[in-house]
Formats: structure tokens, C-alpha cells, sequence
């Protein structure tokens, strides 16, 4: 086969679109890492959980209260997800700010455990449940490719909520006090800022951003209890171009990331599409990615001026 | 503080050192070794005799767990690198000795350290990346390969074979068969415990403590001639040894191990099981991963055993149980036990990790 | 010392730069073997920032250092430390969750034989290593009085013993030139007044020669056989205690022009 042949404009070009849709996933999970990472250093492994318990109460929501519209039930999904994010912070993460990296991945993944646990159990007769898409079914084409309404409807609220975030971050008090947090933890307490309240508020915003991502994209697929880790996993990537503490790159490098990791499957590379991932965040890594980013908090400083 | 002039010249050299006296077999140290002994011999010998398969089975599955969890202290533990992947090293393990035997014709006896060392170069290689990484990031890398690599290693055919599954059957050496759950049982007894013995002698010596330095000072260490890269490369190769030969032992137990399908089984649930129980057992201490192990693998595989959803509330405990340790205990379980004689210090309460 | 002799430990004409900043300008001292030498200076003077280049964690951008007429600055720190150079921090370096034992095994580190499988199997070598290796520290221990901490974790020690650790860590290597860093700093004044004796003793037994940084006048005076005045990333004064002391250049580092000015009216200086 030749390598024209294998590859195929029109696929492709599907597959971008395809992908795009996959990275504002990506993009709303990494936006909500990185801000749980500026506010409290906690690198929240349970992200994907809490994205998958959201996406439950949303299905719970629509199957027991039939009349529900279910832009409601989306926005109780995700207030839900903001409650829940505040309330692991509150209640776990609060007390661990002098722990280490370790202590605070294992605590995330205990709470990973406890929130999969949990689900599986309430809704052990659920195991594969379906939930209502938030646009209209259909989708619309041009040309030779298509996307569905509810993938235009994801990538649309995306950019919108990604935009929003920015902004609150640069020009509110909020958003101030949480970059003031991450440069530097000390600095910015002694300034009054209130590290609980950043924190909390973050959390809070995280958890919402995973709800929202949960019921964005679950609808085009199957609601099990290990539905969103492999999109937390991506969404990790997407932080990570960012150095965890960008949100514009988080939001960028999802995109891209979806965009490149499913155009592939058109390209005689299809292979390395699963580990798309997987090869751009060592690549990411070892660029040093992090440098452009870093933040006061992890940087040492070594010099000894006698 | 009295300085005694005696010690400074021999320390000088102005005096031979004196030849530490070889202290008579004293009793303490003597009722020491049969105690161990007695418990070695009891471990053995009991389960096979006063149980049945099942639980032989159980227990050796508890053993074979930890082994997994120690290749995750050898590198957590010892150097301080946290790495999400060890179900991985363990998959390479599983498949390579199930194929070594079946495809290869490979007796079991080198068939699994032959596993396991092949699941070494590829620990180096994360080891190497790991070498200009900062804790977070690598913890994050391996997290990605935890998940996306079973995908895409475990499915390859040269890996795992063309049908679905991957046999691997219980060895046997000359008329003895270790097919039977108690045989296998004490094999993977005198295995694990042979590793456990080696681990031991390891984590009291210079290479151990070169290790405990780079993982607590790393600036400190290198300035003081500690080669830090040395060292987590050997770290990682241990770790990943350790895995891979768990593996081996895991794929004979099972005896027949899956590939593909809807979830995968060396991915990053599993890895992080074993990262978990490793945590909660003491991931600084050799026996953490025999604690840790043994209560996860009795609480998911008997106690859980009826109920379809039995991992999901194992972990759903064991998550609770964790996050319990480490906002009050972060040294693990292990350190409830022993406390007197570990010498693990605390600085705060965090010290420990 | 005529020129021509081949001074034990020399700092030759030595500027240290950090980017604009100079932290030390033309810096020259010698140390003869068995000296007590001290260095002496308002803080921001350079002294650490020269320790930090004699010990190889800066690069002077002029300038030699000598140890034993070998000109040390292209070797790497721990080889420097293999040559026989010791030295102590502001800080403490030590290993937090390691006894103090271990942390004095650690620093015996590349003087100890057997990896990996050695260690694993026991093997002879290993074991007599490691014998050697602790009835050393055995002995380190005995001279700085830290047997009843041997066990006790270096995270849990009271300022003061890790200082005594750190040194021993030191010791274990029988370091012929030892560089300390304040030593008493943020240790209570008894045992300050111990300090200067041990040191003396160390020195006096292992012929080690030492050059300490400290703020502590009568420890630095009582104990040095000479001492260099650094202000401003120079030396601006040399010689022994007593003289030093009336220096008044060496006031005025300190406490200032016009006090110096003051003290040298009234006839003090």
C-alpha cells in the first residue's frame, strides 16, 4: 500500500474534527487540574472520579425526574461537581498543605478509590448507563465531513468557559489572589490573602469543570464507572502543556492534543494514536515545558550569598 | 562533651584499630534466629497442611502482591522516585514468561528471571527520563504510560500471542508438580521469601543507604560523591525486576492470562492498587507490601468474593483506610508495628513521606 | 613564610562574580598545615560565597586555589572532597530520615566496598566493609559525644546535635583541611564554650588544618591562630587575634565609620 493511498484527505479531515470535539474534553479536565494545582499544590488524581460521580448524579437527575429539561439537569450536575470539589479540599485537602508530593497523590487517589467505590455501588444495577445529550441530536455537514451538534455544543462551551476563566483570572480579586497563591504561598498569605477561600473557590471551579466535561461528552458514549479516566489522563497532557499553572496553554494544548491524537488514525501512524498521549507528555516533559512555567513554590533557590 | 584522646589517635591512625570483639553467640541473638526460623517454618508448612486450596490459593496470591508492592518500595521507598506504572513491568513479566513457556518451551525455572529481566531495559528507559524529571512530572508520565501504554505493548502479537489469551501452566521440577494450589503455594513461598531475605540484607547496607540519602538529599548526597543517577537507575532496574518476576509468579497462577478486551488488566487500576496497599502497608519498609498486600488481596478475594462489584468497595476501603494514614499516620501501617525498633523519624507529621 | 614556600592551602588573588554583583574581589590568604585560621566579616562580607568557591559550588571568574600547591578549581566537589577537603554548612546537610549512625555510614560512602549483590548475598567483602565502616563511626561518635543519639533520627535533633552530626560526618573522612561555617551559630552558649576545645582537639590530633567562618568573637579569637577580615568581598585586614582586634578598619566594618571614630578618639581602639 502506498502511502497515498493510506491516507485520505477526507478522513483526515473527519478525524481532525473528530478530535478537536475529544480535545475541548481534554481542554475542560486540564483547566480544572491546573487550577486545583495553583491553589493548593495538589496534583488531584481523583479528577476522572469526580467527573464520573457528577456524570451519575446527572443520569440519577434524568432517569428519576423525568420532567427535568435537561439543560437543568446539566447545571445541577455541575453545581453538584462544585459542591463536591469544595468539599474534598474542605475536608482532606485543607489539612495537607505541608505535606508532601507524595502524601498528596496518594491522598487524591484514596479519594479517586473512595468516589469509585462508592458509584459502583449506587448504581451497581446501572454498570453501563446512557444519559441525554445536551444539544439536539443530528449534526451538521460540510462538504464531506460532519460533526454532531452536541460535539459543535462541547467545543462552543468550551472555548466560552476557557475564555471566562481567563479572564476571571487576570482581572478579578479572585483570580489576583489565586496567581498571587501560586507564585508564592507565604508572600501572599502575609498580603491577606485568604488561602482557604482561593482554594476552596478553585476546588470548587475544578470540580465543576469536571462535572461539565462528564456531561458534555458521555452522552456520545457508554456511563460506566471507569468512563473518565482515560480523559482525565489526556487532560493531565493538556495541564501539562501549560506547566500546570497555565490556563490559556491547558486550554490550547487540549485542544491540540484531541486534534493530533485522533488525525493520526488517518495517517500510516494510526498505531501510535492510543499512545498519543502517552509519547507527547515525555516529549513535553523533557522539553522542559515546566521551565516557562515553573512555580515559585517548586523552584529552590540554591545560591548562598555569605 | 569528653573527648577521649585514645579514640581521636586511632582515628588518626597513630593506633591500629582494635578488632571489634566477636561477641559469644549471645542469648538474645540466638532465640532471635529459631524465632525467625519457627516463623519461616510456619509460614511454609502451615497453609498447605491446615487449609484448603482455596485459601492456599489466596495466600499465595497475598505473597505474589508482595512482590509487586516491594519493587514499588524498591523505588518509592528507597530513592524517593514515584512511579504509577508498576502493573505495567508486571504485565511484561506475566506475558513474557506465559510465552517463554508455551511458545518457547522454556522451563518456568528460567523462564521467569528471564521475564523479569526483560522487563528491566524497559524500566531503565523510564528510569532515564525519570533522571531530568522533578517528582510531579514523573509521577504524571508514568501515570499517562500506566494507561495508555497497556494498549498499545499488551495487544501486540509478538507480546502476547495471536489468540486472546496467554497460557502460562504451573511448573514442575523432575516428578514434583507445583499444579496444585498448596504446591504452588509453597513455592511462591520460598520464592517471595527468598526476595524478602535479599531485600533485608540490602536495605541495611551501604547500597541502601546511598539510596535513603539521594531520596532525602539529593544536592546533598551528590556533593558528597553519592552517584544519584547510579542509584535510581539501579533503583529502577530492582524495581523493575522485581515487578516483572511477580509477573511470572502471577501469570502461573493464573494460569491463563488475558489480553485486550474491555479493560485492561496490567493498566492503571491495577497499578495503582498496588501502589495503594503499598502505601497503606509502609512503602519505606520491606514489609509494607507483605501487610499491605495480604489485607488487599483477602479483603478483595474472600471477603468481597461474592459481590460483583467486591474491587470497587475493596478499593472504596481501602481508600478510606488511606487517606486515614496519611492525614494521621504516613509512615504506613508498618509503623504501628515495630515502632520501637524502626528508625523511621518524623519531622512533623509529614517527615515520613 | 618567604614566597617560594609552597604554602599547605592558598586562595590566590580570587573574584567571584554573580552576575553584576561581586561577591569577592581579589581575595588572597594562605593557611599553613595544623593552622587554626579564622575569617571574619559583616554578613554579605563574601565568606560563604568564598567557601562556596574553595569547596567547588561557584566558580571564581579570576584567580587559583591551591591545596597542597594543586590548583583545585577544576576538580568537582567531591573530589575536592576526596582530596582531603572537609567542610560544613550554614545549614545543615544532613539526611532527615536516616540516625544518625546511618547519616555518618553515608558519608563513609565511597570509601565502603560492595553493590548491589554483594550486599544482597553478604558476601565477605561486603560485610567486612560495613564492619569497618561502623566501628569507624563507632569511634567518631565517642569523640563528639554523640553515642546516646546514635539511633535518633537526624529530623528529630535539637540544632546543636545536628551541628555535632554534621561534624562528625566530617571526621569520618579524617579530612586533613576542614572548612566550617559557623559552627556555633544557633547553638546555646555552653556549648559554644565547649566548641573551642573539641575543635583545638581535633585539630591537635588528626594534623587536621582549619578555616572557620564564625560571628562569635571570643570562640574565633580564643581558638584562631591568625585571622582574615573580609568587608565588602575583601580582605581588608590579617593577622593574629590581638591585632585584629585593634584593627581599626576591622571596627569599621562592623559598627560603622563613626563609631570606629568614635572608639578611636576616646583612645579605645
Amino acid at each position: 500500500m502506498t502511502l497515498a493511498a493510506t491516507f485520505s484527505a477526507g478522513l483526515f479531515a473527519q478525524d481532525l474534527l473528530n478530535g478537536i470535539s475529544l480535545g475541548a474534553v481534554f481542554a475542560l479536565l486540564g483547566l480544572g487540574v491546573v487550577l486545583i494545582y495553583k491553589s493548593s499544590g495538589v496534583l488531584n488524581f481523583a479528577h476522572g472520579s469526580m467527573a464520573m460521580f457528577s456524570t451519575y448524579i446527572y443520569f440519577e437527575i434524568s432517569r428519576t425526574f423525568g420532567g427535568v429539561p435537561v439543560v437543568v439537569a446539566t447545571l445541577m450536575a455541575v453545581a453538584f461537581g462544585a459542591l463536591l470539589g469544595a468539599g474534598m479540599y474542605l475536608a482532606v485537602f485543607r489539612r495537607m498543605q505541608e505535606a508532601g508530593l507524595l502524601a498528596k497523590v496518594i491522598a487524591s487517589l484514596a479519594v479517586a478509590g473512595i468516589l469509585q467505590g462508592t458509584a459502583a455501588f449506587l448504581w451497581r444495577n446501572a454498570t453501563q448507563a446512557r444519559v441525554p445529550q445536551q444539544f439536539p441530536e443530528g449534526s451538521l455537514r460540510i462538504g464531506g465531513v460532519g460533526l454532531g451538534h452536541q460535539e459543535i455544543g462541547t467545543i462552543a462551551i468550551t472555548i466560552f468557559v476557557g475564555v471566562a476563566l481567563i479572564l476571571i483570572l487576570r482581572h478579578t480579586t479572585f483570580g489576583i489572589a489565586l496567581r498571587a497563591t501560586a507564585q508564592n504561598r507565604t508572600a501572599a498569605k502575609m498580603l491577606g490573602v485568604r488561602e482557604t477561600r482561593v482554594a476552596a473557590t478553585s476546588w470548587a471551579l475544578g470540580g465543576g469543570l469536571a462535572a461539565l466535561a462528564g456531561t458534555l461528552v458521555i452522552p456520545l458514549a457508554v456511563l460506566t464507572v471507569y468512563s473518565m479516566i482515560g480523559y482525565m489522563v489526556r487532560g493531565f497532557v493538556a495541564a501539562v502543556v501549560g506547566g500546570f499553572v497555565s490556563l490559556p496553554a491547558a486550554l490550547a494544548g487540549g485542544f491540540a492534543l484531541g486534534a493530533a491524537q485522533e488525525s493520526l488514525k488517518a495517517t500510516p501512524l494510526e498505531q501510535l494514536s492510543t499512545v498519543f498521549a502517552g509519547l507527547a507528555v515525555a516529549a513535553l516533559l523533557l522539553a522542559r515545558v515546566e521551565r516557562f512555567f515553573a512555580l515559585d513554590q517548586e523552584l529552590r533557590a540554591l545560591q548562598e550569598l555569605g | 562533651m569528653m573527648a577521649q584522646a585514645p579514640a581521636i589517635e586511632r582515628l588518626a591512625g597513630q593506633q591500629p584499630p582494635a578488632e571489634p570483639p566477636v561477641a559469644a553467640k549471645s542469648s538474645p541473638a540466638a532465640a532471635r534466629a529459631i524465632a525467625v526460623a519457627a516463623l519461616f517454618a510456619a509460614g511454609l508448612a502451615l497453609p498447605p497442611l491446615l487449609l484448603d486450596s482455596t485459601w492456599n490459593a489466596v495466600l499465595s496470591l497475598a505473597l505474589i502482591y508482595a512482590l509487586m508492592g516491594l519493587s514499588v518500595v524498591a523505588l518509592t521507598g528507597f530513592v524517593g522516585q514515584l512511579s504509577l506504572m508498576p502493573a505495567t513491568f508486571v504485565g511484561i513479566g506475566a506475558y513474557a514468561s506465559g510465552r517463554l513457556v508455551t511458545s518457547l518451551a522454556t522451563p518456568f525455572w528460567f523462564a521467569a528471571p528471564l521475564a523479569a529481566t526483560i522487563a528491566v531495559p524497559v524500566a531503565l528507559v523510564i528510569g532515564m527520563i525519570a533522571l531530568r524529571l522533578k517528582g510531579l512530572y514523573l509521577a504524571i508520565m508514568t501515570l499517562v504510560f500506566a494507561n495508555v501504554v497497556e494498549e498499545f505493548i499488551f495487544t501486540k502479537p509478538w507480546l502476547v500471542g495471536k489468540g486472546r489469551v496467554v497460557d502460562a501452566p504451573r511448573p514442575h521440577l523432575g516428578g514434583i508438580s507445583f499444579a496444585s494450589d498448596k504446591n504452588y503455594y509453597v513455592l511462591v513461598y520460598l520464592i517471595v521469601a527468598l526476595f524478602l531475605l535479599l531485600a533485608y540484607n540490602v536495605s541495611r547496607s551501604r547500597t541502601a543507604r546511598a539510596c535513603y540519602a539521594v531520596r532525602d538529599n539529593e544536592d546533598a548526597a551528590q556533593a558528597w560523591g553519592i552517584n544519584v543517577a547510579k542509584y535510581k537507575l539501579i533503583a529502577f532496574a530492582l524495581s523493575g525486576f522485581l515487578a516483572g518476576f511477580a509477573g511470572a509468579l502471577y501469570a502461573h497462577w493464573l494460569e491463563s492470562v488475558p489480553s485486550g478486551g474491555q479493560r485492561p488488566l496490567f493498566g492503571l487500576e491495577f497499578s495503582l492498587t498496588v501502589v495503594f496497599f503499598t502505601i497503606v502497608g509502609g512503602v519505606r519498609s520491606i514489609w509494607g507490601p507483605v501487610i499491605g498486600g495480604t489485607i488487599w488481596v483477602v479483603l478483595v478475594r474472600r471477603l468481597l468474593a461474592g459481590s460483583p462489584n467486591g474491587v470497587n468497595i475493596a478499593i472504596s476501603i481501602f481508600g478510606a483506610v488511606v487517606l486515614l494514614t496519611m492525614l494521621y499516620r504516613p509512615a504506613g501501617l508498618v509503623a504501628w508495628i515495630g515502632d520501637a525498633r524502626r528508625k523511621l523519624g518524623r519531622r512533623g507529621r509529614w517527615a515520613g513521606v | 613564610m618567604g614566597r617560594g614556600v609552597v604554602a599547605f592551602f592558598e586562595v590566590s588573588e580570587v573574584t567571584i562574580r554573580f552576575g553584576g554583583l561581586v561577591a569577592n574581589s581579589d581575595v588572597s590568604l594562605r593557611v599553613e598545615q595544623g593552622e587554626i585560621v579564622g575569617l571574619i566579616g559583616p554578613n554579605g562580607a563574601g565568606k560563604t560565597t568564598l567557601f562556596n568557591a574553595i569547596s567547588g559550588f561557584n566558580t571564581p571568574v579570576q584567580g587559583r586555589v591551591l591545596f597542597e600547591g594543586e590548583d583545585i578549581l577544576p576538580l568537582l566537589p567531591y573530589e575536592r572532597a576526596a582530596r582531603g577537603i572537609g567542610r560544613t554548612f550554614q545549614g545543615v546537610r544532613l539526611y532527615p530520615s536516616l540516625s544518625v549512625l546511618d547519616n555518618l555510614l553515608v558519608s563513609f560512602h565511597a570509601h565502603m566496598s560492595g553493590g548491589l549483590a554483594a550486599n544482597a548475598l553478604r558476601l565477605p567483602w561486603a560485610r567486612g566493609s560495613e564492619r569497618r565502616a561502623r566501628q569507624r563511626a563507632e569511634e567518631v561518635m565517642e569523640i563528639i559525644d554523640l553515642h546516646p543519639y546514635s539511633a535518633k533520627a537526624a529530623g528529630a535533633l535539637s540544632f546543636g546535635t545536628l551541628r555535632m552530626t554534621e561534624l562528625a560526618c566530617l571526621l569520618m573522612l579524617t579530612p586533613r583541611m576542614i572548612l566550617l561555617d559557623e559552627p556555633a551559630s544557633g547553638i546555646a552558649q555552653r556549648e559554644t564554650e565547649a566548641l573551642g576545645p573539641l575543635l583545638r582537639r581535633i585539630s591537635d590530633a588528626l594534623g587536621a588544618t582549619i578555616l572557620i567562618i564564625e560571628h562569635d568573637m571570643p570562640l574565633v579569637m580564643g581558638l584562631s591562630d591568625r585571622i582574615y577580615c573580609l568587608d565588602l568581598g575583601r580582605v581588608i585586614a590579617h593577622g593574629a587575634p590581638a591585632h585584629i582586634q585593634r584593627d581599626p578598619s576591622v571596627v569599621e566594618a562592623y559598627l560603622g565609620r563613626r563609631v570606629a571614630e568614635q572608639l578611636e578618639g576616646s583612645g579605645d581602639a
